[in-house]
């Protein structure tokens, strides 16, 4: 975790993001990386990978987005993190890349299956030092301010962190939605 | 040679991993035996208890448990106490366990002496405190010492 970036916004400053181009391919590595830097600090008897569909990131190709590369690793990074803590053994956490259905914005998923988030506590996941009472008995420590910092992030490129209830089948989908480019 | 068994209660499976091989690297025929959360080590006591290990090392900020579909929350002590003493009531389990309560337990933490100064001042004699450190060897020299080989 960047303390510059913590110290700033725990001040109440505004992020200004230095906005570049992200291409197919830049966007790739950062996220391969990503997933793979996250996924070496999983246990590795609880056999967690952590999987980025490469496929998906092709919308790139067709649709322009720029974002700050060290806050979207950061943003990553965060998300990631918590996935790594609180999904089951022997699952998979997938980034996907893609479009909202009616915006047409472009969005970076992460999709994990694990602790649930229900749909009342959503609001909650976003707030500074908050942390949900199952997740303390897994993590122990923690100082709840992951996604704080992502949706402090997202706000910062004229986006939005969307964090979507775990479904029925026990899917929790946390959404990077980033503006779209005119 | 002697057959040295350790179980070491540790969370972080990086300084598990790192331990593992420091200590495989400073003793022959060791055995270590690693358990994760403060749940898995009671539901392992009884059985570990039966092979008589020669010494518990124990981190003493624990998670209760792994995530999994079939976690079951932790009991009123846990939650009042916090997982912050996680590894003293471990240690009090060992303690109070008729096959085990002679056998040496290190608490290994990175919490400092101050911290816990009440509590250690009530421990059994076989338990000794070393804050974690960035090298090994005072943990080796600790178990060389407690041990006694």
């Amino acid at each position: 975790m960047s303390t510059t970036l913590y110290g700033a916004l725990a001040k109440g400053m505004h992020i200004k993001p230095k906005l570049v181009a992200l291409d197919h391919a830049s966007a790739l590595k950062l996220l391969i990386e990503s997933a793979r830097d996250n996924e070496l600090l999983i246990d590795p008897s609880r056999q967690i990978s952590i999987r980025v569909n490469k496929e998906s990131f092709k919308v790139l190709e067709s649709n322009k987005v720029e974002v700050d590369h060290d806050l979207l690793e950061q943003a990553l990074n965060n998300i990631l993190d918590n996935a790594g803590k609180y999904s089951y053994p022997n699952s998979v956490i997938d980034i996907q890349g893609g479009l909202t259905a009616r915006t047409r914005r472009f969005h970076i998923s992460v999709v994990n299956v694990g602790l649930p988030i229900k749909s009342n506590e959503v609001q909650h996941c976003i707030v500074r030092g908050w942390r949900g009472d199952t997740v303390k008995h897994v993590t122990g420590e923690g100082s709840g301010i992951g996604l704080w910092i992502v949706d402090n992030i997202m706000r910062s490129h004229g986006g939005e962190l969307r964090i979507v209830p775990t479904t029925p089948s026990g899917r929790t989908e946390i959404k990077l939605i980033f503006p779209s480019q005119t | 040679m002697r057959h040295i068994y350790i179980v070491l209660v540790e969370d972080d499976h990086l300084q598990a991993e790192w331990l593992e091989s420091s200590l495989a690297a400073a003793f022959h025929n060791l055995k270590v035996e690693r358990i994760s959360t403060e749940s898995e080590f009671y539901s392992r006591l009884d059985r570990i208890a039966e092979a008589q290990p020669d010494l518990f090392i124990i981190d003493v900020m624990l998670r209760w448990a792994d995530p999994s579909p079939t976690m079951e929350g932790p009991p009123d002590n846990v939650m009042e106490e916090g997982f912050y003493r996680a590894g003293l009531r471990c240690q009090r389990r060992i303690s109070q366990h008729h096959k085990v309560k002679e056998t040496p337990i290190i608490l290994y933490t990175v919490l400092e002496a101050l911290d816990l100064e009440k509590a250690l001042r009530d421990m059994p004699p076989g338990v000794s405190y070393l804050r974690k450190d960035s090298e090994s060897e005072p943990l080796i020299g600790k178990i060389r010492e407690v041990i006694r080989l």
